[in-house]
């Protein structure tokens, strides 16, 4: 195998390589990235078995064939190469030589036979989803997700695709975030899978511009193709909880009030929660909320009152002030919509005004008050 | 200075009086809680009757059925004890804060405080609690009371069954010169035996030995045992005494050869140990599985879960686990039990329902 390439474009496909390889492995060989010349063209791939990326650039001067690489070696060395061509190339021993500018150097590649097949999805079915969209649903789902292992339907983003519609939904079982996009997506069968949250994230970073890109779906896989890299991932194989039973649709109690100076109160009052709790206590009444933490253990404690528009009977609530922050941050309207109905039951957060075709809800449960607070 | 009172109350064969209470025509017939029909098991409890026969608590149940053909088994109702249990203790905490409990049917009582309060003696407020936990309860329990807790435990012990007995503290080393060295609490048989070795058997042979010459041969615990041998101890109650871990195993009537055959019963065990974490207000992060196999061989194995729970599919899927990795073909399995420990208080952040 043998090409050529500027080293800025064979850098940038490597790095993002790198973000799925592996740090450690029971099998060695996912810590390399496999490459593969072929016709001109230089494919990229890595995998941790979960979630693969390949890439593919054009390359000069090629002879086709493959060869797997330590992935942290390969990037440390072509990071710190000057500007300019390079020419890598490997021989049947798989041993690699790479030549530029500033001299050669030799890597003890390994076989490229052991290396993992890249997915290949036969029966699936394409849709496209312009990138901000897609932006936006992670964004506004993927920070509600469990780290729970022995909830693996929770370790990812459900991707509802029902009468053509698309719904995604995240939970960790204390708050859920769901985003509806009003939106034809084309599809033509309904489906209800769950993503990976690494994948989502990798898929995040690796966004931009506001094309479309192309969302494939199979029976276990789905593949999202940016630009000349294709992301693929397993769908976790688990049934996602029934979510639509969970979101209260009785909250009597309706407060409207402005996101940035009752975000800005929690930051400062949730400084003084207990830090195991993290208990923040909201006591509301007529036209104000007041915001107030105590902590027994430090002695420290906080209370701020803001301006709302509620004209219902006072109530008091205690939330996970961590939780409470992340829910505010994702509204991104001047005001947001808080529904309760009474202190030990699910609590509803929505943008006052929804973006255009789409319903966004968070629901965050309470936390039991304690005297403390 | 205070003359410090410490109580021991101890409920007389409780598990066995309980069973009473549920049926009378228990009484004076020699009855033991535990075990199951067939012989296997072992007895938690036996009445006084039962204990003539040379039965106690945790022999096997076949050789408690050998030594009284016909003893009466009765099942053991935890739950039901538990409340009972509770019942004795509330009434015990009217009288003083200072309340150990120390397991289901024992306890230590601080009096110190209570006597001057109640401008009662220990002998008065003893009596008085007893008679209220026979009238409220319809149990009987015996109290001993000394200047620390290893002689009220010590002098309950010998008011039972159904007494009272206080070692005045002027008295505590004549009473404890003739006792045996095996009832001062943490000489366990071991320890008794390499006593014995050395020709020593009273508590007054004990005192013999020099504190150097004990800690010399018993390291650190020498000099305990140099200080309780005069009747020197602890007075300091553990009010609120955590529970460390809790567990709940059982032997089967017959051994069970493979893994599908332990579910049933590691499910039962694993939703009463939840329910139990539930009344405590606990989660638990350690999560361990025993195994008796046929040859009387025992394992246990422990797994540490990321985040504290008592749910009880996370508890019993964890336990299916281990019991698969270790289940090894061929053996069988006579016991099977499971623990929970490592906890945490319960978390007052509030769930979805599908997490529950």
């Amino acid at each position: 195998m043998k090409f050529s390439i500027e080293r800025e474009a064979i850098h940038k496909e490597l790095q993002m390589a790198n973000r799925v390889v592996p740090v450690r492995s029971t099998l060695p060989i996912l810590t390399c990235v496999l490459l593969n010349v072929e016709d001109s063209k230089l494919r990229i791939s890595s995998t941790d078995i979960e979630v693969t990326i390949s890439s593919e650039v054009d390359v000069g001067n090629s002879e086709n064939g493959s060869v797997a690489i330590q992935s942290k070696l390969l990037n440390d060395i072509i990071g710190v190469l000057p500007q300019g061509e390079l020419t890598l190339s490997s021989d049947e021993k798989n041993f690699v030589t790479i030549e530029c500018s500033s001299g050669s150097y030799s890597i003890a590649g390994k076989s490229p036979e052991d290396f993992p097949a890249v997915p290949v999805l036969e029966d699936g079915e394409t849709i496209k989803i312009n990138n901000e969209m897609m932006h936006r649903i992670i964004e506004k789902t993927a920070f509600a997700v469990s780290a729970d292992m022995l909830r693996p339907a929770l370790t990812g983003v459900l991707f509802e695709f029902k009468d053509d519609k698309l719904t995604t939904v995240a939970t960790d079982g204390h708050r859920l975030a769901k985003l509806s996009i009003n939106k034809s997506t084309g599809i033509k069968e309904d489906k209800r899978i769950i993503i990976p949250k690494k994948f989502l994230s990798l898929i995040l970073s690796a966004l931009s511009g506001s094309e479309e890109n192309n969302f494939t779906v199979t029976e276990n896989h789905v593949m999202i193709t940016l630009g000349s890299t294709k992301f693929f991932t397993r769908i976790i194989d688990e049934k996602y909880p029934d979510y639509s039973s969970v979101i209260p649709t009785e909250n009597d109690k309706e407060i409207n009030v402005k996101v940035e100076g009752f975000l800005s109160s929690a930051v400062r009052v949730s400084i003084f929660a207990n830090k195991t709790t993290q208990q923040i206590k909201l006591t509301i009444s007529n036209n104000n909320i007041k915001i107030s933490s105590a902590d027994p253990e430090s002695g420290g404690s906080g209370s701020e009152d803001i301006d709302c528009n509620y004209s219902g009977e006072d109530i008091e609530i205690g939330f996970n002030s961590e939780y409470l922050k992340d829910i505010l941050r994702q509204i991104d309207t001047d005001d947001l919509i808080m529904t309760l109905k009474a202190p030990i039951s699910a609590g509803l957060v929505y943008p006052a005004e929804q973006a255009e075709n789409e319903v966004y809800t968070i629901l965050l449960m309470p936390i039991r008050l304690t005297e403390e607070a | 200075m205070r003359r410090t009172i410490i109580a021991h109350l101890d409920l007389d064969e409780f598990y066995v009086a309980v069973e009473r209470i549920k049926d009378p025509s228990l009484k004076n017939k020699p009855v033991v809680v535990g075990g199951s029909q067939t012989g296997r098991g072992v007895v938690s409890s036996a009445s006084y009757e039962a204990r003539k026969y040379g039965i106690h608590s945790a022999m096997p149940m076949y050789q408690a059925m050998k030594l009284c053909p016909h003893l009466i088994r009765v099942g053991g109702k935890f739950r039901e004890y538990s409340k009972y249990s509770s019942s004795v203790f509330n009434i015990v905490q009217e009288y003083s804060e200072f309340v150990e409990r120390t397991s289901i049917d024992e306890g230590y009582i601080d009096l110190t405080d209570s006597v001057i309060k109640l401008k009662r003696t220990a002998i008065q407020l003893a009596e008085e609690i007893k008679r209220r936990i026979d009238k409220d309860v319809g149990l009987s329990v015996s109290f001993g009371i000394g200047s620390n807790k290893m002689m009220a435990k010590i002098a309950s012990k010998h008011a039972k069954p159904n007494g009272i007995l206080e070692i005045l503290s002027n008295k505590e080393e004549s009473f404890l010169k003739p006792m045996n060295v095996g009832i001062i609490p943490g000489v366990g048989p071991k320890t008794k035996e390499r006593l014995n070795n050395l020709g020593i058997t009273s508590i007054g042979e004990l005192r013999g030995l020099s504190e150097k010459e004990l800690t010399s041969r018993f390291g650190i615990h020498g000099e305990g045992l140099y200080k309780r041998a005069r009747g020197i101890a602890s007075s300091k109650l553990n009010s609120k005494r955590e529970r460390k871990s809790i567990s709940n195993e059982r032997t089967f009537n017959v051994n069970i050869q493979t893994p599908a055959g332990l579910i049933p019963t590691i499910t039962r065990i694993s939703m009463r140990i939840c329910e139990q974490m539930k009344e405590k207000e606990i989660l638990a992060r350690s999560v361990s599985l025993k195994l008796r196999y046929e040859n009387f061989e025992t394992i246990t194995r422990t797994k540490t879960l990321s985040k504290a729970s008592r749910n009880v599919g996370v508890v019993k899927s964890l336990v299916e686990q281990m019991i698969h990795y270790n289940f090894i073909p061929g053996r069988s399995i006579r016991l099977v039990g499971v623990r929970v420990s490592n906890f945490e208080p319960e978390n007052i952040q509030t769930e979805l329902n599908f997490m529950r």
